[in-house]
């Protein structure tokens, strides 16, 4: 799979989950907003239905209040007590019958409020005015009902067990003509009041505040509810009102959200049920828009990163192609064209700075190699030469131009082998006794040497040619400008635990100037070796150039330092660094 | 297009009618060409032809015709002469014949007369009833009947005889000869006397006398009565116009003489309130005769109801209602009993009619 590919189906999976995981974070948001907003709302709306259903019976009260308190009224049916003759006395007495009539009306009117108001006793006596089911004085009075009434509102004066100081009762029936057709029948609501004489403690009747449950319905707004939603009203003691068609006791509550209110004054009990589907249904609109827009976002973010992605890649793809193609005799000097990104600059500009490099060593090691070859042929002239020396010393009877022959010829030797550009100290010890050896030759008594070495660091590997430089210092430099006898003392031990070869003359000594400079330039050319390499040839920079191949070779694992011999000279302290000591305590 | 030309014709037509609800100055002069087409109108055309134009009791009436044709989905129109003449509602019921109205509703100034025009309509397939005066049982389909005329004409001499004692003498002043509800209220006001001459032996019914539903006639013949009748303790008046003008001439000769009757309480209110010459009176709601004439006039156009007894309808918010046999050998609607107007609810009612 191609890396553009790689790229846009990754980025692509990471932007579908992190959308879902939104989308789902929106999910349950969302629906616990929706939840919390029906729930207030049908909380608010079970109110509103309570205080109107509150009201509509406070209106049934204070009209029952007022006709049963209407003295009038009172008098005739206290009047009507003496005459238990069950005829009713406003059917025969036309003048009594027409004054209740106009009571009732003028109670009612203007705006007829009231379905039906009757007043009516247990000897049959029946008036009413409203609605006209029946004729107005032959009302439905039921005899055993109406003994039942005034007993039970009777009972209520004595106990008031309603606890509201309101004395009624409740009674829902079917009002329809004699036919018992259903289109002239009405489901009706009756609140139930007495007729008192309070100062005697007796009924004498009962008003009926009567009011179609359709007129009941329409003003409570039951009509206007949505469909998805039910209001059961029941009474004091958990009998259905209302719907009448449709029993709560067989309403699936799983599958309806029910919120319930208390009609304080009455004690009736509202239950409003509320399909769950349909509390999130005013929001499956803004979950089509979010899910339209998500899918457009993605499809755009999809597109976008295929687009970023390729022009990305492309450069890249390029340069791993140019790379690819590149050997030793064809190297280019620049790998890709488009340099409009930063990123593509820097990477085609570090990988062109790295070819540079790499055919700038592979020069240096041809030279070096050349080079090589070339201090291979010269010296077997000198060898030779030397040789003839010796064995004309030989023969001369001088032994000590033989030996110091001999020494110069290993020196030669030493020097110009390449067969391992590492060596042991040992060696290192060796070349530099031959070189001090030479040296005693040369100044005789005016110079002395003396070697300590530790046998155990003896095969320990370092650079070919750490020494030699060292010393020579000391004679070019060190000895010139002091009187003799010159002394170098080299001794290779170990010390806690590392090794240190230290080098100290008797020499001039650097001052504190040449100390710093000293290490400048070791740093300064540590930084850039391959820039500075033709000055550090030996006998140029030796010192330095010591340093930096023991650096090469051992990197951090050697610490070199200079200083100050007492009461002169120099002391050269080449030391096995603490960080390589760490690595092989670490291994 | 078709149909934006006859929204406006409509509505001309519409205004037109609704203007001659306003002002029937205009009542069987001044049908144009555009009233004859009312019946073309998608709309069912229902009319109502009053005794007299400038009568309150007629124009209450009128507004319980107007609610309720309004309700029913119908357009309303209302007509009245300007004298209580049978010959002017005859004129109006030709004029509404010819825009093939399909109801007419009318308070009748005299039960015969009318007839042939009536049967003519009915011919024609225009529903025909009558309200608050009947006309006689071949010229309607129906009537509404404000209340039973037996309990009216019983309660108007039991409120007198109560409201003198029981004792004294009782005039009566009604509208005319042939007005039918007034006589037949009459007639069941002589009938209490004779049911129960115990009950009012010591009361003396005066003849009764004729005020033409008209006020200089009424007060006429009140101040005829006052003169001619010293000992007179109470007048009976079953007719709104009546009772106003019988009202205002005890009042301008203050005399003591009471009166009772039929009247609106708008008019009668202070003669109980202030004069006390009332104590009581009575009268049925006119507004809710006007609004049962219109849902009976319905039931009829409709063919819920073909005017028999036991036929059932339900009036709107009235409710239920039953068509039952009348005196005459017709068939009637009741509205119910009439209202006592006394102290206790004349301040309410008089804001009402």
């Amino acid at each position: 799979m191609g890396f553009l590919k790689k790229l846009v189906i990754s980025y692509s999976i990471v932007i579908l989950i992190f959308m879902l995981i939104l989308m789902g974070i929106a999910y349950k948001y969302i629906g616990s907003v929706s939840q919390q907003t029906a729930q207030i709302n049908q909380s608010q709306l079970l109110q509103k239905i309570s205080s109107q259903v509150e009201y509509y019976l406070d209106e049934m009260y204070k009209m029952g209040s007022q006709v049963a308190s209407d003295t009038r009224v009172i008098n005739v049916f206290n009047d009507l007590q003496e005459d238990e003759d069950q005829a009713n006395y406003f059917e025969h007495n036309i003048m009594d019958s027409i004054d209740m009539g106009s009571i009732l009306t003028s109670y009612n009117a203007p705006d007829y409020l009231i379905w039906r108001i009757s007043v009516f006793n247990q000897y049959g006596d029946y008036m009413s005015d409203g609605i006209d089911i029946q004729n107005q004085t032959s009302g439905p009075v039921d005899k055993q009902l109406v003994e039942f009434f005034m007993a039970e509102l009777q009972s209520m004066e004595e106990t008031d067990e309603s606890g509201t100081g309101k004395k009624f009762l409740l009674n829902f029936q079917n009002a329809s003509d004699d036919s018992g057709d259903d289109e002239y029948t009405y489901p009706t609501m009756s609140m139930l009041l007495p007729i008192t004489n309070y100062y005697a403690d007796e009924t004498y009747g009962v008003v009926e505040i009567q009011q179609n449950m359709e007129n009941f319905q329409e003003f409570i707004a039951l009509d206007q509810l949505e469909d998805t939603a039910t209001v059961y009203l029941f009474d004091q003691e958990m009998n259905q009102i209302l719907p009448r068609d449709n029993d709560y006791n067989s309403l699936d509550k799983n599958q309806f959200y029910i919120t319930n209110e208390t009609v304080k004054t009455y004690g009736w009990n509202l239950a409003l049920a509320v399909t769950r589907a349909s509390m999130t249904q005013p929001y499956h609109g803004i979950w089509g828009y979010i899910i339209l827009v998500s899918f457009i976002i993605v499809i755009s973010l999809i597109l976008a990163i295929y687009v970023i992605t390729k022009r990305i890649t492309t450069p890249l793809t390029d340069l791993s192609k140019s790379v690819r193609h590149i050997t030793l005799d064809n190297v280019p000097s620049e790998l890709v064209q488009d340099e409009s990104m930063d990123e593509v600059r820097e990477l085609n500009t570090a990988f062109t700075a790295m070819l540079e490099r790499l055919t700038k060593s592979l020069a240096y090691e041809k030279r070096a190699y050349l080079l090589a070859l070339q201090s291979q042929m010269d010296p077997h002239f000198l060898y030779n030469i030397l040789s003839i020396i010796s064995g004309m010393g030989l023969e001369a009877g001088n032994s000590d131009i033989a030996d110091i022959c001999g020494k110069i010829s290993a020196l030669m030797r030493y020097n110009a082998s390449f067969s391992n550009s590492n060596v042991t100290l040992g060696d290192e010890i060796e070349h530099a006794k031959n070189y001090l050896e030479l040296m005693k030759i040369r100044y005789e008594d005016y110079f002395c040497y003396t070697i300590h070495v530790n046998e155990d660091l003896k095969q320990m590997q370092m650079p070919r040619q750490v020494l030699q430089p060292i010393l020579e210092n000391c004679f070019e430099h060190g000895f010139k400008s002091v009187p003799p006898v010159w002394q170098i003392e080299i001794s290779a031990d170990l010390e806690d635990g590392r090794w240190y070869v230290r080098i100290s003359d008797n020499g001039v000594g650097f001052g504190d100037m040449e100390l710093e400079e000293l290490d400048k330039k070791v740093e300064e050319y540590s930084k850039n070796l391959p820039e500075n390499y033709h000055e550090l040839k030996i006998g140029g920079l030796g010192l330095i150039n010591t340093i930096l191949r023991l650096k090469l070779l051992l990197g951090e694992g050697v610490e070199y330092q200079v200083r100050k011999n007492t009461p002169r000279g120099t002391i050269i302290v080449l030391r096995e660094g603490e960080s390589s000591d760490d690595k092989d305590t670490d291994s | 297009m078709f149909n934006r030309w006859k929204l406006i014709l409509v509505l001309m037509l519409c205004g037109i009618l609704f203007s001659s609800c306003e002002n029937s100055d205009s009542q069987t002069e001044s049908h144009s060409e555009e009233e004859t087409r009312i019946s073309q109108d998608e709309m069912p055309v229902y009319a109502l032809i009053t005794k007299e134009e400038s009568n309150l009791y007629m124009q209450k009436m009128e507004e319980g015709f107007k609610k309720g044709c309004e309700e029913i989905g119908v357009t309303p129109v209302c007509y009245g002469p300007s004298d209580y003449s049978a010959q002017a509602q005859i004129g109006i019921i030709e004029k509404l014949i010819e825009s093939h109205v399909n109801v007419i509703a009318i308070a009748a100034n005299d039960a015969d007369v009318l007839q042939e025009s009536l049967k003519r309509a009915m011919d024609q397939g225009i529903v025909v009833i009558s309200l608050d005066s009947a006309v006689n049982k071949d010229s309607r389909m129906l009537h509404i009947q404000p209340a039973d005329p037996e309990k009216v004409g019983r309660v108007l001499i039991q409120a007198a005889t109560s409201m003198i004692g029981n004792t004294g003498t009782v005039g009566i002043i009604t509208t005319t000869g042939y007005a039918t509800n007034q006589n037949l209220w009459i007639k069941w006001l002589k009938q209490e006397v004779e049911d129960y001459p115990e009950k009012y032996k010591d009361i003396v019914l005066l003849p009764e006398v004729y005020g033409n539903d008209e006020e200089e006639a009424t007060i006429t013949q009140t101040l005829y009565l006052l003169s001619e009748y010293p000992e007179l303790d109470i007048i009976i008046t079953p007719s709104a116009v009546s009772m106003v003008a019988v009202g205002n001439t005890l009042r301008e000769q203050n005399s003591d003489v009471l009166f009772t009757g039929l009247g609106l309480p708008s008019e009668i209110a202070d003669f109980i309130e202030i004069d006390q010459s009332c104590l009581w009176f009575y009268l049925w709601n006119p507004i809710d005769l006007g609004y049962l004439a219109a849902y009976s006039a319905h039931a009829l156009d409709n063919g819920d109801i073909v005017g028999e007894p036991g036929d059932r309808f339900t009036a709107g918010t009235m409710g239920y209602r039953v068509v039952s046999g009348s005196n005459d050998g017709g068939t009637e609607v009741f509205l119910g009993d009439p209202v006592k107007f006394d102290e206790s609810n004349i301040s309410m009612w008089k804001t009402v009619y």
